[in-house]
């Protein structure tokens, strides 16, 4: 039997005014974490200046009381990675970059692996997008 | 820091680079999935032009065989093709059949001169 040490992962990137994510934004995070569902891998910001140019803030860098979550994977995203997350950020915007393992498909990629099945496509719908779509055309 | 987010490959790019090779989509979102559909899709899309141009290809070399399989034939059978029935032969034969029905009652006396007239005309 195999077993994924990871399960597959998801990248978000969650736009925001101002550099720094407000409280409200990093109270979603810590819930998240809190609520088991997923495994918070990485977390990190990134801001547009208004000149275009991108800059990578750690979580360190922008939590002063210590009171960081503990993230398991902490630098999964790459340079290279938070750039492309960030290609549709507007200037003198942020962004928060969460890296998200999903538990409830851990074990199901193992034995989906094992069973020789290959996830061969995949896609996410955003939960504004879906109520929207269900609203409009459900009965 | 277990992993430094500098000076090596992004995840994101290697799960795309690595289901193209693979040849199966990877567990990616949004535009990095869309972009290889679209190249596999494009690929297959190229494939079929290439298998469809084959295809025809295969298509006239049949064609090209059979007309030539037939000029050869054609060739190499003059007699049979002369040995056709000529068209006195032939008007016999539809007189004879005529006379036939005429006898039969099929045709009507009219019907049977105006046929022959016609055949023979």
């Amino acid at each position: 039997m195999t077993d994924f040490d990871y399960g597959p992962i998801e990248f978000y990137a969650i736009a925001f005014d101002g550099d720094r994510p407000g409280p409200a934004v990093l109270q979603a995070v810590d819930d998240l974490v809190a609520a088991g569902t997923v495994n918070v891998l990485d977390l990190v910001f990134a801001r547009r200046s208004p000149e275009g140019e991108v800059e990578v803030l750690e979580l360190s860098d922008t939590i002063d009381d210590g009171g960081a979550p503990t993230l398991d994977l902490a630098g999964l995203a790459g340079q290279d990675d938070i750039l492309y997350l960030v290609e549709g950020l507007e200037p003198g915007k942020s962004a928060a970059i969460l890296v998200v393992e999903l538990l409830w498909a851990k074990a199901f990629a193992s034995r989906l692996w094992e069973a020789g099945g290959a996830v061969i496509a995949r896609e996410g719908i955003p939960a504004p997008v879906v109520n929207a779509f269900l609203s409009e055309n459900a009965e | 820091m277990p992993l430094g987010r500098m000076g090596r490959p992004g995840l994101i790019g290697m799960a795309a680079r690595t289901a193209v090779v693979a040849g199966t989509a990877t567990a990616v979102s949004g535009s990095v999935s869309r972009h290889q559909q679209e190249k596999a899709y494009n690929s297959q899309q190229q494939q079929a032009a290439e298998a469809q141009a084959q295809q025809d290809a295969m298509n006239q070399a049949a064609a090209q065989a059979v007309a030539n399989a037939q000029a050869a034939q054609a060739q190499a059978a003059p007699a049979p093709a002369a040995a056709a029935p000529s068209a006195g032969d032939d008007m016999m034969a539809q007189l004879t059949q005529l006379a036939t029905l005429h006898s039969q009652g099929i045709l009507s006396d009219e019907e049977f001169a105006a046929a022959k007239a016609k055949l023979l005309s």
